[in-house]
């Protein structure tokens, strides 16, 4: 796959998301012009970008579909069930053969080509079978008498000129418009050779109306070579239409001569003359033509439409008079409502947020300096200069935020096709689509999403007959909600379903051998088995949610970005599925504490406030704070820190996944923002630690994983719980 | 009145003949013809020559012939002439002999 | 001195492939991905000797661009080729209405890209 190719692919899916997300618009009622152009323009762009990427396949597919949009777009095919379902389909398989064209196979193979043309046999049956206007577009076409068109002309004789004639009388926009005519004459040189031409210089007036930006050239011009009137009229196609414009073949009749020199601007006997002296037409030549034209008019034939004349005379093809009486009406044009955008390759975007990393240490060294330093002014300006690196740190991190609304908006097709898959009637409600998150983040995501979304159809989501018996709406609902908390985002995937059993869950889990039989589990546990490997298994795998994986998976997915996952059901009324992620990867603003001579972050946005250490508390695993039981984690013993511990203690207390945790450290040393650099493969399995970083000082840091060390301290407590009970 | 009998007057031309330039051009070898009875253009300086500018020498050239004065070409360039060979004009507009400097 | 082009598409795509060609054709090419960056180029003194640009584009489009290029002193007469499709004769009504000197069917083949510049390229 080439650099155009690769482009090509990332822009055709963005797109066909438009493409897709526009049919669904049409099926839910939304049918105005901008959502239809819409989707046309995005069609549109992906043909001409598939050509340009030289890939036909996807450019001759995408084509049908056009056509079928454009139609749609001029009212000349209505929105139907089958039209949507052409779309969604046309967009499904461009999808795939995107897919292959990144799998490294540009051309189809038999079974895909095969599905694409029974696609595009749809789209445009769709396109033709709904389109009234169309036989009776082109009827000229049809009546056009085909005859007329020899090149000797009916009656007659051929000049001995073997050249083509070409008679161009420029348009008087011609060079406002940016157009230059010795270059278009310099081009026909490319048919053949130019071996007798005049310039017509009767159009220029008097010198005081002499427009000095008006074209009022003409050429009269003889081409010898092996060429067509098409290809010499394709010289001219950018002014054909301003320009009055006449080829005739070699050795065409002198009546065609004489027809043409009639029509052009200039006085019949001089242009004869013109041509004569050129060398273009004998003089016997011009009076023969002249003389058969008058017979012919004297017959009466010349009340013949001049458009038929020339057609006959081979000096116009009828499609030329064709497309000239099919002048179109404009269609106006509506400008699209778009935000506007700039591409910008990821790296570039790694790249600066790496360097405003580095910018912020450099920025925290140089503060740390001036206030050492005490002179007065130079901590004014790096206070100055930090609040503005801040600035750049958030605006830096905002440009990797996307919206998470693109990603649940896909949904919308997943949600329609599975439940029309399944005979259930679902609905999608989408909240929080604003709720912002690094893009890194969003693209990990899909996966655990769609999984998860997918559950909710196939197992959340009763059958209608059994909802209405519950006293509960027919159609199902499957929520997709996103929100900030504490530092982090939240999103949340629920229905309205029947809930998890616990039962059920319970004796699945029993039939896996993932519990013993006789085992005794609180709530919580019964339904966290949903995330133990192995829960999931093919033999439950129905053809949608099923691809093999597990919750388990869709756990470990979200742990991996440093997230966590968690489940709340209420059996009967619905599940509701909480992911948990951090914002960014990369900044955050951190709360320094030290433990002998080291010190450690912790994220600011879960510090909830720092205490003293109470005295007495022995080696207990928690504290009392203002009568509330608070578990604590001991950075000392947790990392095994050297040294004693010092006489007074401090404890920051951390809130994570509501839940709340102290932790004990030596000393508290203040608010950084810090980068998060990641951990070697040594530290991975480090738990408790999410990363590193370098302090303004130079000095290494570890960032504390929060969430990980609040639940060592609530187990520790319960543990130590457990102990206290037993010694009871 | 109008007969001011002055020598030649020599018109220079150091700018592009082209679109661009046509309307200023214009008025100024109007005004030139104007004044003078014979006018010599030097375009021997003219590196850019459209069909704007071509027409504006035809146009020259007849406004002359129509007042009875004359216009004449003395000096061209290597612009001046590709344009005015390719249109065949090198006699209407009575260029200097080919190869001239 | 190499003609120089300026592209105008929103399409990455077209972007980089007809820059190639040209390219390899011996022009210098400069692009813009909207007409606001193409006018804005124009504004601060560029003047390419034929701009090529794309009449669907989000923002301002095609049409309006080349109506205010030829509003522009320093290149009124400019060489404007717009891209279109052979399904938007309309479209190409109203491109030359406004002042465009011709057009290129999407996707340009190599030649018929060349073919048209050398067309109008003073």
């Amino acid at each position: 796959m080439d650099a155009i190719q690769t482009v090509f692919v990332q822009e055709a899916r963005e797109q066909l998301a438009a493409v897709e997300e526009g049919a669904l618009r049409l099926e839910q009622g939304e049918r105005d012009a901008e959502t239809i152009n819409a989707i046309f323009r995005a069609a549109h762009t992906i043909k001409g970008a598939a050509g340009s990427a030289e890939l036909p396949g996807i450019e001759r597919f995408t084509h049908s579909l056009e056509n079928l949009f454009d139609r749609l777009r001029n009212g000349e095919v209505a929105v139907s069930a089958d039209l949507v379902g052409v779309m969604l389909r046309g967009c499904d398989h461009i999808g795939a053969l995107l897919d292959g064209v990144e799998a490294g196979n540009p051309e189809p193979d038999a079974a895909l080509a095969a599905a694409g043309a029974a696609i595009c046999e749809a789209a445009d049956r769709i396109a033709a079978g709904e389109a009234p206007g169309e036989a009776a577009a082109d009827p000229e076409v049809g009546s056009e008498p085909a005859a007329g068109r020899c090149e000797s002309g009916p009656e007659g004789r051929a000049v001995a000129n073997d050249c083509w004639h070409v008679s161009v009388r420029f348009g008087r926009d011609m060079l406002k418009n940016g157009m230059e005519p010795h270059s278009f004459l310099r081009y026909l040189e490319g048919q053949g050779e130019i071996v007798r031409l005049t310039t017509i210089l009767d159009a220029i007036p008097a010198a005081e109306e002499m427009d000095p930006e008006t074209c009022y050239l003409g050429f009269e011009l003889d081409l010898r070579g092996h060429t067509t009137k098409e290809a010499i009229e394709d010289v001219f196609r950018f002014c054909r239409d301003e320009c009055t414009l006449f080829i005739l073949p070699p050795r065409s009749s002198t009546v065609s001569y004489v027809t043409a020199i009639q029509e052009l601007p200039e006085e019949t006997m001089r242009l004869g003359e013109i041509l004569v002296r050129a060398g273009t037409l004998t003089a016997e030549e011009l009076e023969h033509g002249l003389a058969a034209q008058a017979a012919q008019a004297g017959r009466g034939e010349a009340a013949e439409p001049i458009g038929e004349i020339l057609v006959q005379a081979g000096v116009v093809q009828p499609e030329v008079v064709v497309a000239a009486a099919e002048k179109q009406k404009q269609v106006s044009e509506r400008k699209a409502h778009e935000a506007r955008f700039i591409r910008v390759q990821a790296d570039k975007l790694d790249q600066l947020i790496d360097l405003v990393g580095e910018l912020v240490i450099a920025g925290a060294s140089a503060t740390l300096l001036a206030q050492r330093s005490g002179h007065t002014q130079l901590v004014e300006s790096t206070s100055i200069l930090g609040r503005l690196v801040e600035n750049i740190r958030d605006s830096a991190l905002q440009l990797r935020m996307v919206q998470i609304g693109e990603t649940f908006s896909r949904f919308n097709r997943v949600v329609r096709d599975t439940a029309r898959e399944l005979g259930k009637e679902i609905e999608l409600a989408i909240t929080g689509a604003e709720t912002e998150l690094d893009k890194s983040v969003v693209e990990k995501l899909g996966d655990p999403l769609m999984h998860l979304v997918r559950n909710a159809i196939d197992h959340g989501i009763e059958p209608a007959a059994d909802r209405v018996a519950r006293g509960k709406p027919a159609a199902g609902t499957v929520r997709l909600n996103a929100f900030h908390d504490s530092g982090g985002i939240v999103i949340q995937v629920g229905d309205d379903g029947g809930g998890l059993s616990r039962e059920r869950i319970h004796a699945k889990a029993v039939e896996k051998g993932i519990i013993e039989p006789g085992a005794t589990l609180g709530e919580r546990e019964v339904i966290d088995l949903i995330f133990a490997p192995g829960f999931s298994t093919v033999a439950e795998v129905t053809n949608l949610s099923g691809r093999g994986v597990g919750m388990d998976v869709v756990r470990r997915n979200v742990q991996s970005l440093r997230g966590a996952i968690d489940v709340a059901t209420k059996e009967g009324e619905g599940t509701t599925f909480t992911i948990r992620l951090p914002l960014t990867l990369a900044i955050i603003d951190g709360f320094l504490v030290g433990v002998a001579r080291s010190s450690y972050v912790i994220p600011l946005d879960m510090v909830v406030e720092c205490v003293e250490m109470p005295g007495g508390t022995g080696g207990r695993n928690y504290i009392n704070l203002r009568g509330e039981v608070l578990p604590v984690v001991r950075l000392r013993e947790q990392f095994e820190v050297e040294g004693s511990r010092p006489a007074r203690e401090n404890v920051v207390v951390v809130r994570c996944n509501g839940a709340k945790a102290g932790i004990v450290v030596d000393v508290l040393q203040g608010e950084c923002q810090t980068v998060i650099k990641p951990l070697g493969a040594m530290f991975r399995n480090l738990r408790g630690i999410a990363g590193s970083t370098i302090l303004g000082t130079g000095e290494v840091s570890l960032i504390l994983d929060v969430q990980a060390l609040v639940s060592i301290a609530a187990a520790d407590e319960g543990h130590a719980l457990e102990e206290i009970m037993k010694v009871a | 009145m109008r007969t001011k009998r002055t020598a030649a007057r020599r018109l220079k031309f150091k700018d592009p003949m082209t679109i661009y330039e046509a309307p200023r051009q214009k008025e100024a070898l109007l005004k030139a013809l104007e004044r003078s009875e014979a006018i010599e253009l030097d375009l021997g300086g003219v590196p850019e020559m459209d069909s704007a500018g071509f027409q504006l020498l035809v146009m020259a050239r007849r406004e002359a012939e129509r007042q009875g004065h004359e216009v004449r070409i003395v000096t061209d360039s290597a612009a001046v002439r590709e344009i005015v060979d390719f249109y065949h004009a090198r006699d209407l507009l009575a260029l200097p002999p080919a190869g001239e400097a | 001195m190499a003609k120089k082009i300026l592209l105008v598409d929103d399409s990455a795509t077209i972007l980089l492939s007809i820059s190639g060609l040209l390219q390899k054709a011996g022009y210098d090419t400069d692009k813009a991905s909207n007409a606001e960056e193409a006018l804005r180029k124009f504004k601060a003194g560029e003047k390419p000797d034929l701009m090529i640009a794309d009449l669907n584009m989000p923002g301002m489009n095609g049409i309006e661009l080349i109506r205010e290029v030829r509003k522009m002193p320093n290149c009124r007469f400019l060489p404007i080729l717009f891209l279109t499709t052979e399904s938007q004769q309309a479209r190409k009504d109203e491109a030359k209405a406004a002042g465009a000197s011709g057009w290129l069917v999407k996707p340009a083949r190599s030649e018929d890209l060349l073919g048209a510049v050398k067309l109008v390229m003073r």
